[in-house]
């Protein structure tokens, strides 16, 4: 594709704004089941190649890994980066049974991501006006993973961290786009600006 | 008579949005600031009688900006606009000396509705 997907600064703002706004949401969604306050960061938006997107798969500490693809308005891809520390304390907070076993973990990183990357979307669709459909989330291990055939030469992606108060958990939602969903995505951008 | 009005938001769009929601009886004359540390100056040089305040922001954050004028014990009326609607956060932005929370996207009703409580309409 020959289009722009580049975006503008003022594109950039406002992009930033609605992810601030969903990015609240579902931290408010956690709160609300662990009781405790979820600390937000400032959404980083930032062009990548399917090869950048990779480096993402390489976290300095041991994290979990879901991916969920959704499809609508706009294509693309949603990938939970979860940290193993402080999981445990997230799994007694959310009643999981004592202790944890290996599978209680999958379940509980399956329902992070659905509480964090469900709510960051529904957020994003919210207020774009746009509609899409979540898949279930998938656990991935990017080590044992091929090196997907993406038919895209740039994406996207809108990262949006959380952590807890007093706790060591962190946690990384990354939405990536596909080139046809920046271009709906930026006239989605413009009629906001407007 | 006009009062001064500083609104503080790293977004370009979220500033637009409350200078767009403010009322015209309030005879706002706006500032705008980016960050906390831009907010403060605006306090301090007399343009912010009124200050919208988000709080997750580059540089200096919202709760940075309660914490500096609580210690100082400075009497603007300080109305926090964020998208962190969390119970705990808003307990905290309260509890640090501002007088009311909205949440974004901001409600131009609701808007209105604080400021007639705050006594500003």
């Amino acid at each position: 594709m020959n289009a722009d997907v580049t975006i503008s600064e003022l594109q950039r703002d406002a992009l930033q704004e609605v992810m601030n706004i969903s990015m609240g949401q579902a931290a408010n969604a956690l709160a609300q089941l662990i009781d405790i306050r979820v600390i937000l960061s400032i959404p980083k938006i930032t062009m990548t190649t399917p090869e950048g997107l990779h480096t993402l798969y390489c976290p300095e500490s041991p994290h979990y890994f879901a991916r969920q693809s959704f499809m609508g308005d706009l294509r693309g891809e949603v990938i939970s980066i979860i940290s193993h520390d402080g999981c445990a304390q997230l799994g007694e907070s959310m009643e999981y049974d004592q202790p944890m076993t290996a599978n209680s973990y999958d379940e509980l990183v399956l329902e992070l991501t659905n509480i964090l990357a469900g709510a960051c979307l529904k957020g994003m669709v919210e207020q774009m006006s746009t509609r899409l459909h979540l898949a279930a989330p998938a656990l991935f291990n990017p080590q044992f993973q091929p090196k997907p055939d993406y038919n895209w030469q740039h994406s996207l992606t809108l990262e949006i961290c959380f952590s807890i108060e007093n706790a060591s958990f962190n946690s990384r939602v990354v939405i990536c786009l596909d080139e046809e969903s920046i271009l709906v995505l930026k006239t989605r951008l413009d009629t906001l600006l407007n | 008579m006009s009062i001064p009005v500083t609104i503080t938001d790293d977004s370009m769009l979220s500033r637009k949005n409350i200078r767009k929601a403010l009322p015209p009886e309030l005879n706002a004359e706006i500032t705008e600031a980016c960050n906390g540390q831009e907010a403060l100056a605006a306090v301090y040089s007399g343009k912010a009688e009124l200050l919208f305040l988000d709080l997750q922001m580059p540089i200096m954050d919202g709760f940075e900006v309660l914490a500096e004028l609580q210690k100082r014990e400075h009497n603007t009326v300080v109305i926090v606009i964020s998208a962190d609607i969390q119970p705990k956060a808003v307990e905290r932005v309260l509890a640090l000396g501002a007088l009311r929370f909205l949440q974004k996207p901001l409600n131009q009703q609701q808007l209105h509705q604080v400021l007639l409580e705050v006594g500003l309409l």
